[in-house]
């Protein structure tokens, strides 16, 4: 049997370090006389080797210091006491059982030692036939102590465990973004190289100098100017610089004109390559415009076109490697409009006046080319018009292209509908907005107890998203149950979140108003506990976020925690984190 | 013991010798205090004693635990104390020997010999009476929510009394404060639970009574204190400084990560039922409007926004205001980006996201 060396308790040295990834350990240190505790287990707790309960587990504790010591024992799983036998004969080192998957706490208070802390660790006993999911862990310190940071939880289903959590504190760096010999305001995101999703952020103020705690290791930093004539910019950087030179960028020309060939003032175009802008410019009269860009030459480049406001054509949006070096043509195809003057919006015959209508989807036909040099490209169509009704609850001249598409309509703020509108022909005389639809149902545990507190969360699909619809949430009452007014004609994704850690969230995808689940079950949670540090410092780390995410979504999906908690007094923190199961 | 009479000897000289008649010693008992005594006191008591012959005298002191203390028969038969110093200092026992007759008095015996045997006569004997002992009751006040308004706070008394049990003891409470307490109820042994709305100083009494009517009083002030404001502590993205915008050129999630509050924080406690969280009040400024809109369907810490929803070049302010259970109203102007209604600019209630659409 192998024991591993889990936990190390450090008095003298007022630090220690913490954890092991996969493990469920734990460590503190305090001032005083030089004395160190070492807690070992065997079965180990690593990540390849984890004792499967069943089992019975050996701790084991070595003590270096000055004195005779005695040692006294406690192992407890969820508060319980849980028996053990002596396996040493000085008592340094017990068996226990453990009979049932979990986490396991173990407390060895040493006698006579002078001053030697107390032991204190945790085993971690994982589940026959435990599934692993990986889950991202982010961590959102106090930026006085440390910068955000992520990292990737293999977590074991079937059983609660004990993770802790070791922060790099990273280094101050304090620096300037100029333009040439003058500080340019601008906005920073430092990118970690190894988990581009966990930066930090900063703004630099109107003489460039900005401040902020980050990883001393490589990013990728994207710097938006906040100055006219310089570019946005993503460079590399690695402890040691602290000067980030901007400059104008490479220019890039080139004309805008619609389906008859004719320039197309007021539009604006934007590029975009890696995540990073071009400068925003609008067409003059001739259509022109210039933007300035820093990206890498050859790289995949998007172009977005938004066209000015009243001539009922869609924002274009194409993607290729364009030479840049060449004056882009971006044309319009022949994109049919219709007016929606007199289209009257209506609820239950009556006219709405004031409503506010988005005419909404995207163009089946290509909607224009992009060409720069000898690359051409196919542009899509985004239509996203807005009109508000009159007095008559009619809508003024608005144009929009002859396509099939939806309306959203707020017939007052928060109250909506989604119609949609045949624009093929002659616009309709009236839109119908549907009363919103009282959806309803009641939320339910794993083992089918009505959950009180749950959020629920309808986020809008289509239609409603492409207007910028937000959420619309609300909690689950007695006997579980929650209702909340929908957008008749829309469709939605549900998320069912408990804050208070019972279960682990479902999302219900494109859920119709009019057939909404009865009854949702949340999935089933293990708890995931531990404490915070900082790696060299005893300084607690209170009040720092916990977020789990997933490692596979992407989008908004990405930023969603699964679930999130704050750090105590006590540097520590419990989630419920979504259980992967047992085979 | 007998004295003993000198031996008269007769000299071969043909001189009598008379051998000195060996003389009583004498003995006080001294009270060190006149003081009232009480069950569970302690007594202190000396032996003052005299020999005329200038003989060492011993002492022997034994004493008993009586009912009346008039006669012996009224006192236990065993000494409860036995001691042969000259000071000594012993308990008051609340009960006589057989464990349930509450003692009434004690009998203090005090014997002392000489060195040669004599015992002084007759013995000295006190009576003490003992009365029945007060409760004493001191009061503890603890409060897991920093004693703020509508929040348990509980007092705990200890009480302790010689001769009775805690629980034959009668607390008698009272509250004394700004305003009628909400509510004050027993807990369990013997505490109370004191629940106000009104911050402010208050107190609470309590009047411990045994069964014989002896009574003792305590009392604890506290201050209840207002429900403090919460505080956004923790939030991504970052909000931009005055004159600045956040690019977006993705999705992004604007979230409320953190708020310290000291009865509705965000994330709330978990199996706290006193505890709450936060409220979140979301609002937007659209491209171009002038009014903000309130985003009522959203409860939550967060909210997502698109900036495919918009057009590269959209300036967008999205705000959230936190309350707590106080519901205290965030009153600054509305072109502040950021508000304290304590005025305090580490804590804010109120953050404003400028954001550029790219």
């Amino acid at each position: 049997m192998r024991a591993a060396w889990l936990v190390v308790l450090v008095a003298a040295c007022g630090a220690s370090s913490f954890g092991a990834p996969g493990g469920g350990d734990a460590a503190q240190s305090s001032d005083g006389p030089s004395c160190t505790v070492t807690l070992a287990f065997a079965p180990t707790t690593d990540a390849s080797a984890m004792p499967i309960a069943p089992t019975t587990v050996r701790a084991t504790a070595t003590v270096d210091g000055p004195g005779f010591v005695s040692y006294a024992w406690t192992v407890t799983q969820n508060g319980l006491t849980v028996d053990y036998t002596s396996a040493a004969q000085d008592n340094s080192a017990i068996d226990f059982d453990a009979a049932t998957p979990g986490s396991y706490h173990v407390v060895v208070e040493l006698n006579g030692g002078a001053g030697c802390p107390d032991g204190i660790a945790d085993e971690n006993v994982g589940a026959p036939g435990a599934q692993a999911v990986d889950y991202r862990l982010r961590v959102w310190p106090s930026p006085a102590l440390a910068p955000t940071q992520e990292q990737v939880v293999q977590v074991e289903g079937g059983a609660d465990f004990h993770y802790n959590v070791t922060l790099d504190p990273g280094l101050a760096l304090a620096g300037t973004v100029t333009n040439g010999a003058t500080g340019v305001p601008a906005y920073l995101r430092f990118m970690p190289v190894a988990a581009p999703d966990a930066y930090v952020e900063a703004f630099a103020a109107s003489d460039g100098t900005f401040a902020l705690r980050v990883l001393g290791q490589a990013h990728q930093v994207l710097i938006v100017p906040a100055a006219p004539g310089t570019a946005p910019a993503l460079v590399s950087w690695s402890p040691g610089t602290t000067t980030f030179a901007l400059g104008a960028g490479t220019a890039v020309t080139g004309t805008v004109v619609d389906g008859s060939g004719a320039a197309l003032a007021g539009a604006t175009v934007q590029l975009a390559s890696g995540g990073v802008p071009s400068t925003l410019a609008t067409t003059a009269s001739d259509g022109s415009f210039t933007v300035h860009e820093t990206f890498t030459a050859g790289a995949t480049v998007a172009v977005a076109v938004v066209p000015p406001p009243g001539r009922g054509l869609p924002k274009l949006a194409a993607t290729a490697a364009f030479d840049l070096t060449k004056p882009m043509q971006i044309h319009y195809a022949t994109i049919a409009t219709t007016s929606l003057a007199g289209t009257a919006i209506t609820r239950g015959g009556a006219n709405q006046p004031g409503a506010q209508v988005a005419i909404v989807g995207t163009l089946a036909a290509t909607a224009g080319t992009v060409v720069a040099g000898t690359t051409s490209a196919n542009a899509t169509g985004t239509v996203a018009i807005a009109a508000t009704a009159d007095a008559t609850g009619k809508l003024p001249a608005t144009l929009a292209p002859r396509a099939s598409l939806s309306a959203v309509i707020a017939v007052t703020p928060g109250d909506l509908a989604v119609a949609a509108i045949d624009l093929t022909g002659a616009a309709p005389a009236s839109i119908d907005a549907p009363a919103q639809v009282a959806v309803g149902g009641v939320v339910l545990d794993p083992s089918s107890a009505q959950l009180v507190g749950v959020q629920v969360d309808a986020s809008g699909d289509d239609a409603l998203a492409a207007a910028g619809v937000s959420d619309v949430q609300t909690m689950s009452g007695s006997s579980g149950t929650y209702t909340f007014a929908l957008a008749a004609g829309g469709t939605y994704d549900l998320h069912y979140n408990d804050p208070q850690g019972r279960a682990a969230p479902v999302t219900v995808a494109s859920v119709a108003p009019a057939s909404p689940p009865a009854t949702v079950m949340l999935a089933p949670a293990i708890h995931m506990a531990g404490s915070l540090a900082i790696s060299g410092s005893a300084d607690p780390v209170v009040g720092a976020s916990v977020q789990i995410l997933c490692t596979s979504c992407s989008g908004i999906a990405a930023s969603r925690p699964l679930a999130e908690t704050a750090s105590d007094g006590t540097s520590s923190y419990q989630l419920a984190v979504p259980d992967p199961g047992t085979m | 013991m007998r004295a003993r009479i000198a031996l008269i000897v007769v000299a071969a000289s043909g001189c009598f010798y008379t051998e000195p008649i060996n003389q009583r010693p004498s003995a006080s008992i001294i009270q060190a205090s006149s003081a009232a005594v009480f069950r569970g006191d302690t007594v202190t008591l000396s032996a003052e004693t005299h020999d005329p012959d200038g003989d060492s005298v011993y002492v022997a002191w034994r004493a008993y635990t009586c009912s009346d203390g008039t006669t012996p028969a009224g006192c236990d038969a065993a000494p409860y104390f036995q001691s042969s110093s000259v000071d000594i200092s012993f308990p008051a026992p609340a009960l006589r020997a057989d464990a349930v007759t509450p003692t009434e008095s004690l009998r203090v015996i005090l014997e002392a010999t000489d060195s040669h045997g004599a015992t002084a006569e007759p013995e000295q004997e006190l009576l003490i009476t003992v009365n029945d002992a007060a409760p004493t009751v001191e009061l503890r006040a603890a409060s897991s929510y920093g004693f703020a308004v509508g929040t348990p706070v509980d007092f705990y008394p200890q009480v302790m009394d010689a001769d009775d049990t805690a629980s034959t003891v009668f607390l008698d409470w009272s509250v004394l404060g700004p305003a009628y307490a909400d509510s004050f109820v027993d807990t369990p042994p013997l505490g109370k639970e004191l629940v106000v709305s009104t911050p402010g100083s208050w107190d609470v009494q309590v009047i411990a009574t045994d069964p014989a009517g002896r009574s003792m009083m305590a009392d604890k002030h506290v201050d209840i204190v207002p429900d403090h404001p919460p505080c956004l502590a923790s939030w991504a993205p970052l909000a931009p400084p005055a004159g600045q915008t956040l690019p977006m050129a993705d999705p992004t999630l604007f979230e409320i990560l953190v708020v310290s509050d000291d009865l509705d924080p965000y994330p709330p406690v978990v199996g706290d039922p006193i505890r709450g969280t936060t409220t979140f009040s979301w609002s937007l400024l659209p491209p171009g409007a002038s009014a903000r809109v309130p985003l009522a369907g959203v409860i939550g810490n967060s909210v997502a926004l698109d900036p495919a929803s918009y057009d590269p070049g959209d300036v967008i302010e999205l705000r959230v205001e936190i309350q707590d259970r106080t519901h205290t109203p965030v009153e600054c102007a509305d072109s502040d980006p950021t508000c304290s209604v304590i005025s305090d600019p580490t804590c804010i209630q109120r953050l404003t996201w400028t954001v550029e659409v790219q």
